[in-house]
């Protein structure tokens, strides 16, 4: 029997979030939002849902006047990821 | 991109990948920026100073000519602000490891330069400036996998093992040579080629390998 897949991983803008995270020590929101292609409402809200599942951490500042966000995978992000991944492959191999 | 657009698992696994593969080729695209600005600062006022060397100005003062080397931490650290990568809170963990490195190569010049004021032991400054640039280099490479930067730091040091070299070479002949002429020729010919080592050092290990990573990051991606 195929493995479910993490319903809040398997959604393209999210796993992008997750997939660009999980290469970078940290991003900044502009940096997700230009990789992503996301607009910033999207990304916003998509960023507030795999903060509340513990996924990633958050945190605002300010550079000067300006509101800067800076997004880092949590270790239970790292493992959601790798269990996703694994199960992606069982899909694949079957 | 959308939130909730359906997906089948090649689509997921591609996705990951291109985003993997784009994030990793933009923090890297200006690595090269540093290797650029210490290359061509250090290349720069190595000539300078060459050129005041085989000209011999009588205005300029030989005390003077040691402050010209004093200008590659100003201009360097000056040209390093100018050319920051600005707005941006993202890093790679690449770039905190490499980062780290240099950091640590950079502390280490404040005592390595303490102790040949202390020591007077100046000839020795050029093969040591060479050995830590080029195991930064050379670390640089092997982090980022790139043999091309990893040889540019095989290059710094086969130049200090050169000036040793010649250094050595100098000693043994000065003792054999007593015409104060001769001895004059000497030390000349011992400044003007360790200073040509050095500049040809800073090309190889800095100035080469700055170019082909500028080269490698700023290629267009594949589609």
């Amino acid at each position: 029997m195929l493995p479910v897949l993490n319903p809040l991983l398997h959604s393209e803008l999210r796993l992008a979030i997750i997939s660009t995270l999980i290469s970078l020590e940290q991003a900044d929101f502009v940096y997700l939002r230009k990789q992503t292609g996301a607009t910033a409402g999207n990304l916003s809200v998509q960023i507030d849902k795999l903060q509340k599942a513990g996924y990633i951490a958050v945190e605002k500042s300010f550079r000067g006047k300006m509101p800067c966000t800076i997004c880092r995978i949590t270790q239970e992000g790292v493992d959601a990821f790798e269990q996703y991944v694994e199960a992606l492959k069982e899909y694949i191999v079957k | 991109m959308e939130s909730n657009k359906p997906m089948n698992p090649t689509e997921s696994l591609e996705l990951i990948s291109r985003m993997i593969s784009s994030s990793r080729r933009k923090m890297a695209r200006n690595s090269y920026r540093p290797f650029l600005i210490w290359g061509y600062t250090t290349l720069v006022v190595t000539l300078i100073e060459l050129g005041l060397h085989v000209l011999n100005p009588p205005t300029v003062s030989s005390s003077l000519r040691l402050f010209v080397w004093w200008s590659i931490p100003v201009i360097g650290i000056l040209l390093t602000y100018i050319f920051r990568e600005r707005g941006t809170q993202t890093k790679s963990p690449l770039d905190v490891n490499i980062g780290a490195v240099w950091a640590i190569i950079s502390f280490a010049m404040i005592p390595m330069f303490t102790m040949f004021l202390i020591s007077s032991a100046f000839y020795l400054v050029l093969p040591m400036v060479l050995l830590l640039m080029g195991m930064g280099t050379m670390i640089t490479g092997v982090m980022a996998r790139l043999k091309v930067v990893s040889l540019g730091g095989f290059v710094s040091m086969v130049g200090a093992v050169l000036i040793c070299a010649l250094a050595l070479w100098f000693k043994k002949t000065m003792e054999g040579t007593a015409v104060v002429e001769a001895r004059g020729e000497l030390v000349e010919l011992f400044l003007t080629g360790q200073l040509v080592i050095f500049a040809l050092s800073f090309v190889g290990t800095m100035i080469v390998p700055g170019h082909y990573m500028k080269r490698m990051f700023n290629q267009p991606e594949e589609k």
